[in-house]
C-alpha cells in the first residue's frame, strides 16, 4: 500500500504524472484536477494581492512547483497558503523579493486572524518592501527600501491590523522571543547600540503591552517561522 | 381435610406468588444492573443527541445561520481540521453553534488506512477538542487523505481488498479506543477503482466496520455517485450494508460530467435519484439517523439551504410514515 501511495501521490503531483496501468487516464485526471483545483482556490483566495501582482499563470506555476517539491503537510486547511508562503521565501526571495514579502504578509494576517484565543495573536514580520500599503488598486508597486520596516501584525475585535515599529523595540521583541528576561535582552542590545535608551525602549514595550499586543512576563506567541530577516 | 387442603392450596399459591415476586425483584435488579452497565459503556449519550436534520457549518453563512431565529437545522456539523486551536471569528462562530445545537464532528485528514503513522500529537488535541464540543461520536472517512508525505486535503479511494480492510480497522480501533469515543466511518466517492481492488465496495465497507468494531457514516450521495461511476445497482449496494450500525447519514448534490461519469462537488441541489435511495434505505432502518445535508461550493444564499433542509425534512417524514 505504500507503494500505490507513492504512485498516488506521483500521479497527482508531479508536473508529468506517471499514469497508473490499466485504468482510464480521464478518471486519473479526474483525482488530479480536483485536488489541484481544491489547493489553488484557498491559496489565492487566502493570498489575493500576490496572485494578482504575481500574474495567474506564474503564481499557479510556483503552486505546481510546490505541490510537486513538497505540497502540505500539516492538517489545517487555512494552513495551506501559509505554508505555501513559507516555500515561496525560500525560493523566490532571489528573483522576486517584493512578492515574496507580500506572501508573507498575507499569510502572517491568516496567522493573527486564526491565532488561538489563549494565545497573544501578534506575529512579526520584517519587509524590504512597505507590503502594508499594498492594495490590488494598485498600479505601481513599492520600491526596494534601504532598511527594513518592522511590522507586528495582530488581531483586535476579530480584525487583523498592522503596527509599524521601531528596528530596536524588534530586536528587543526577538530577544524576548529567544527567551531572553526583559534586563538580558537590554543587556544585549545595548552590546550593539552605545546609546541605547533603556527607558524609552521599556516604554514602547510597556505601551505594546498594555495594548495588548506583547506579554512581557510570556514571550509567546512569536512563533519563529514569522520572524525572518 | 378439606380446610387443610385449601390451606395447603393458598400456601402454595402464596409461594408462587412470593416466588414470581422474588423473580421480577431480581429482573429488577438485573435490568437495572445491565442499564447500569450499558451507560457506563456510553457515557457520553446522556444529552444533546443529534437528531432530525442538520447542516455543515459553512463560513459563507455561518454567521448569518448562528443568529437567525428559526431554522429548520436541528444539528451542525463542523471539521476540526477548520476549528481546533483556532480562536477570534471562527472560534466565536463555533462557541455561538454549541450553545445552540448539537455540533457533530468530522474528520477530514484522518487518513484511516494511509502508512504513515497515527500522528499522536494531533490525536491528543482532538481528543480534547472533541470533549470541549461534547460530542457523542466522532467520524472520519474510509480513504486515503495523506499520500507519501504529503497533505492532500482530499479525499481518495482505496484499493478494495484484505489487506486495506485489516490496515483500515486497525487504524480505526486504535483511534476509537485512544479518543475513547464511537467512531464511524464514511464511504467515500471515487473516481476509478484502485489498482490491486478485489472486492465490492459494500462488502468492503461492511467488512472495515465489522472488523473495527466500529459505525457507519452513510452517505448517500456517494453511494449513488459511485453507482453511475462504476456502473453498481445503488440499492443493491445498501442492502449489503450493516444498516444497524448506521450512526448518521451524509446528503448533498453532484455534478454529471458525462453520462457515466459524476463529480461529488457538494454544489447543487441534492439529486432526485439521491432522494430516491435515501428513502429507500430509510425504510430498511429501524430508526432514522440525524441526517446531514453538505453543501460546500457554490453555496446560496441561506433561505435556500434552509428550503433544502425542509424538502429533505419532509422527504424524512414520508419515507419514514411510509416505512
Ligand atoms: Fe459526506
Amino acid at each position: 500500500m505504500q507503494e500505490l501511495e507513492q504512485a498516488l501521490r506521483d500521479l497527482v503531483f508531479k508536473r508529468d504524472p506517471a499514469w497508473l496501468v490499466g485504468i482510464a487516464k480521464e478518471r486519473q485526471l479526474v483525482y488530479r484536477r480536483l485536488i489541484h483545483n481544491n489547493l489553488y482556490d484557498v491559496i489565492i483566495s487566502l493570498l489575493p494581492l500576490t496572485y494578482h501582482f504575481a500574474g495567474a499563470e506564474k503564481f499557479r506555476q510556483w503552486i505546481a512547483t510546490w505541490l510537486e517539491e513538497q505540497g502540505p503537510k500539516q492538517r489545517m486547511y487555512w494552513m495551506i497558503p501559509v505554508e505555501f508562503a513559507a516555500w515561496l521565501m525560500e525560493n523566490i526571495v532571489s528573483e522576486n523579493l517584493l512578492l515574496a514579502e507580500l506572501a508573507h504578509f498575507e499569510a502572517m494576517q491568516q496567522c493573527a486572524e486564526n491565532a488561538p484565543n489563549t494565545h497573544l495573536s501578534c506575529k512579526l514580520g520584517i519587509y524590504y518592501h512597505s507590503v502594508h500599503l499594498i492594495s490590488d488598486e494598485n498600479s505601481t508597486l513599492p520600491l526596494k527600501l534601504e532598511r527594513p520596516i518592522f511590522l507586528l501584525i495582530y488581531r483586535a475585535d476579530e480584525t487583523v491590523r498592522w503596527l509599524e515599529i521601531e528596528p530596536q523595540v524588534a530586536q528587543l521583541l526577538a530577544k524576548l522571543a529567544e527567551g531572553a528576561s526583559l534586563k538580558e535582552s537590554l543587556d544585549s542590545l545595548s552590546e550593539l547600540y552605545a546609546d541605547l535608551d533603556r527607558a524609552y525602549l521599556t516604554a514602547q514595550l510597556a505601551g505594546l503591552s498594555h495594548r495588548g499586543l506583547v506579554s512581557i512576563s510570556e514571550t509567546h506567541p512569536r512563533d519563529e517561522s514569522a520572524v525572518y530577516s | 381435610m378439606k380446610a387443610n387442603a385449601d390451606l395447603n392450596a393458598v400456601a402454595k399459591r402464596d409461594a408462587k406468588r412470593a416466588n414470581a415476586a422474588a423473580r421480577r425483584k431480581d429482573l429488577v435488579a438485573a435490568t437495572k444492573t445491565r442499564v447500569k452497565a450499558l451507560a457506563a459503556k456510553i457515557p457520553a449519550m446522556a444529552k444533546n443527541r443529534p437528531s432530525g436534520v442538520g447542516i455543515g457549518l459553512r463560513l459563507q453563512f455561518a454567521e448569518e445561520l448562528v443568529s437567525t431565529k428559526a431554522t429548520n437545522a436541528s444539528f451542525v456539523e463542523i471539521a476540526p481540521e477548520n476549528y481546533l486551536g483556532v480562536g477570534g471569528y471562527r472560534a466565536r462562530l463555533l462557541a455561538m453553534a454549541k450553545e445552540r445545537w448539537p455540533v457533530v464532528c468530522h474528520g477530514l485528514c484522518g487518513d484511516l488506512a494511509g502508512a504513515a503513522p497515527l500522528d499522536q500529537e494531533y490525536l491528543t488535541e482532538l481528543k480534547q477538542f472533541l470533549r470541549d464540543a461534547d460530542v457523542h461520536w466522532y467520524s472520519d472517512h474510509l480513504c486515503y487523505t495523506h499520500l507519501a508525505g504529503v497533505e492532500t486535503h482530499d479525499l481518495i479511494a482505496l484499493p478494495l481488498h484484505e489487506g486495506a480492510v485489516r490496515r483500515a480497522a486497525k487504524r480505526i480501533r486504535e483511534v476509537q479506543s485512544f479518543l475513547e469515543l464511537p467512531m464511524a466511518i464514511e464511504n467515500v466517492s471515487a473516481y476509478m477503482r484502485m489498482p490491486g481492488s478485489e472486492m465490492r465496495e459494500e462488502d468492503f465497507v461492511a467488512a472495515v466496520v465489522r472488523e473495527a468494531d466500529c459505525h457507519l457514516l452513510l452517505d448517500i450521495n456517494n453511494v449513488y455517485v459511485n453507482s453511475i461511476n462504476f456502473g453498481f445497482d445503488a440499492k443493491s449496494y445498501v442492502d449489503a450494508l450493516p444498516l444497524e450500525r448506521v450512526l448518521q447519514i451524509h446528503i448533498a448534490g453532484h455534478h454529471r460530467e458525462s453520462e457515466d461519469l459524476l463529480i461529488d462537488t457538494h454544489g447543487a441541489s441534492i439529486a432526485d435519484p439521491v432522494y430516491d435511495l435515501l428513502c429507500y434505505t430509510l425504510r430498511k432502518m429501524a430508526a432514522v439517523p440525524p441526517i446531514l445535508l453538505e453543501r460546500d461550493s457554490n453555496i446560496p444564499p441561506l433561505i435556500e439551504i434552509e428550503q433544502e433542509l425542509e424538502t429533505l425534512r419532509i422527504c424524512v417524514e414520508q419515507c419514514h410514515a411510509r416505512a
